[in-house]
């Protein structure tokens, strides 16, 4: 009786999920139709950002840029105790059924590969859009010589993520004081990035520095942790190819050439 | 009875757990997807988006003819497997016609990742000169539009110098200035794309604060420039087993292909017959992942 109304609540649970999917699908794929209909590709980016919804006082503007950093930082979409749970179920089921923890067991090994693979491609994201960030602020107070003015013009330049969070924090009380908003930023995120310009800023302020060397001098340091990031991701993705290309190309070699050799040197012994 | 209640919870929160996992990892494949859209579309809606601008500004044309028809044919993962395929037909065998479709597939995937390299550095050395030209050229001429007319009759034939052109053209009818540059963007290259943001917010800049801009950025693309390389250097050591070790693999499969007591194991033996199959799929799954981070690592 329990394990009947265990099988019915399984397959309701997995129909409501399918429900949902459906219904997401369905409203992404109308989503995407109208954008790409409407829109130039930047717009399309931020579109997504857009949609969450609108902030009229400072604490409603604060929030929302929160979570779209938040959003922007988040390292992947597969929650680490998914892919942990994912991993023990596949371990509890070796004990039960060994058919089905091999098919757990593919299913935990591609969640893993998938999961580790969107880390580090969103890790690299976070990393390219600072450096473009600082780049951007650094270039516009080129033109514009003053603090205020380059952070307003980054919000219509800005082409990361980080723009449409920087618009609403430059309209709450944060506007009076930058280098706090930039601390914020920092904490939000977690990028130190942010907490280096902060600091550099508050040195230009006091006029130990100039503000464009100090902002010079965190675009250099961004560009040397990107360049860093991008040097070891190549180096990890071609080690691990090079050790995929001897395993996957031998395989063939080993079950289809192998195999009948030792088959046959054991029936001639 | 207890171990059977036991077996079927454990069972639904699996099925639970990956209906959820679906469901997570659908959104990351969505956002792919519209990523692929975008890039697929990119060229056309930039076209769009540019009322003001003649359509034949921004023909891709040029950036397309570059390559011979032979190049494009062979550069097109239809054309390997179409010869997989066929070469499949022809021997229509159960050991060797599984085996040309992948071994096929592998060799045009080394083939292809080659040629991208090939292409995408001699783009890298053609965007380096004009950079370094232009850098020289702006400070005499103390002017944008000046000092590209002067660098784009000396740039090297091909898609840059006919883009450069076009982008000399915008400049001088009085377009808006960030719009002038969008036919570089249509190169979809991460520092040329900078390059041209930098000079569409690089107008009015005094010339002293414009050549500190450039030689920062000169220096950023240097050292950018010096990972590509090594990147490449690494993707064509990789291509380089690749090919050695599916040279070694033909040789190995067209023995146990051809040798009757070979072929009468593999071919009497489910399981050993089976693995051989599988073995092959976790081949043709390789060359795609191969294929994959070699772009991915080229265009980062």
């Amino acid at each position: 009786m329990l394990s009947t109304i265990l099988v019915y609540l399984g397959t309701g649970l997995v129909f409501l999920g399918s429900c949902l999917v459906s219904r997401f699908l369905a409203v992404k794929g109308i989503d995407l139709v109208v954008k790409i209909k409407n829109s130039v590709p930047a717009q399309r980016v931020f579109a997504r950002l857009q949609n969450i919804g609108s902030a009229d006082t400072d604490e409603e503007k604060i929030e929302l840029a929160d979570r779209l950093m938040k959003r922007f930082v988040r390292t992947s979409s597969f929650s680490g105790w998914y892919v942990v749970a994912v991993g023990a179920l596949a371990a509890a089921l070796s004990l039960v059924s060994l058919d089905a923890c091999y098919f757990v067991g593919v299913i935990a090994i591609i969640i893993i590969v998938v999961w580790l693979q969107s880390r580090k491609n969103i890790s690299k994201k976070i990393t390219t859009h600072s450096w473009l960030f600082v780049q951007n602020f650094h270039l516009r107070l080129s033109h514009r010589q003053d603090l205020y003015q380059a952070l307003s013009d980054m919000v219509s330049g800005d082409l990361t993520p980080l723009g449409k969070p920087l618009e609403l924090l430059l309209q709450t009380h944060y506007q009076s004081n930058l280098p706090n908003l930039l601390r914020h930023m920092a904490e939000v995120t977690n990028l130190p990035l942010f907490f280096d310009l902060a600091d550099q800023i508050d040195l230009a302020t006091a006029g130990r520095v100039s503000l464009q060397e100090a902002v010079r001098q965190v675009e250099e340091r961004s560009l040397r942790e990107m360049n860093l990031e991008s040097r070891e991701d190549a180096r990890s993705t071609i080690s691990t190819l090079t050790i995929f290309s001897i395993i996957a190309i031998m395989l063939p070699v080993i079950v289809g050439f192998g195999a009948p050799l030792v088959t046959l040197l054991s029936a001639g012994r | 009875m207890d171990s059977n209640i036991s077996s079927n919870i454990i069972l639904w929160s699996c099925a639970a757990l990956i209906a959820l996992g679906v469901s997570l990892a659908l959104r990351p494949l969505i956002d792919k997807l519209l990523d692929l859209i975008i890039v697929a579309t990119s060229k056309r809606s930039r076209r769009r988006s540019i009322d003001s601008i003649n359509e034949e500004d921004f023909d891709l044309s040029y950036i397309e003819s570059t390559a011979s028809h032979l190049s494009q044919i062979l550069e097109s993962k239809t054309f390997w497997g179409v010869i997989g395929l066929a070469l499949a037909f022809v021997l229509w065998d159960k050991i060797s016609s599984p085996v040309s479709i992948v071994l096929v597939y592998a060799i045009g995937t080394a083939y292809r990742i080659d040629r991208s390299i090939m292409r995408a550095a001699r783009l890298d050395t053609q965007i380096d000169s004009l950079i370094t030209s232009f850098r020289s050229r702006v400070v005499s001429c103390e002017n944008i539009n000046l000092a590209l007319e002067e660098i784009a009759p000396v740039l090297s034939e091909g898609a840059l110098k006919k883009s450069t052109e076009k982008v000399c053209r915008l400049l001088k009818s009085n377009r808006a200035f960030r719009q002038s540059f969008y036919p570089w963007l249509l190169f979809e290259h991460p520092m040329l794309s900078r390059f041209a943001f930098l000079l569409s917010s690089a107008s009015g800049l005094a010339p002293s604060v414009l050549e500190e801009i450039l030689d920062t950025f000169q220096r950023n693309q240097q050292s950018w420039m010096q990972i590509r390389e090594e990147t490449r250097k690494g993707i064509n050591s990789v291509t380089l087993l690749m090919k050695s070790l599916l040279s070694l693999a033909i040789g190995a499969l067209a023995v146990a292909a051809i040798l009757p007591s070979w072929r009468a194991v593999l071919l009497e033996n489910t399981l050993v017959y089976v693995f051989y199959l599988v073995s092959l799929v976790v081949m043709l799954g390789y060359t795609t992942i191969v294929q994959v981070e070699a772009r991915r690592l080229e265009t980062a």
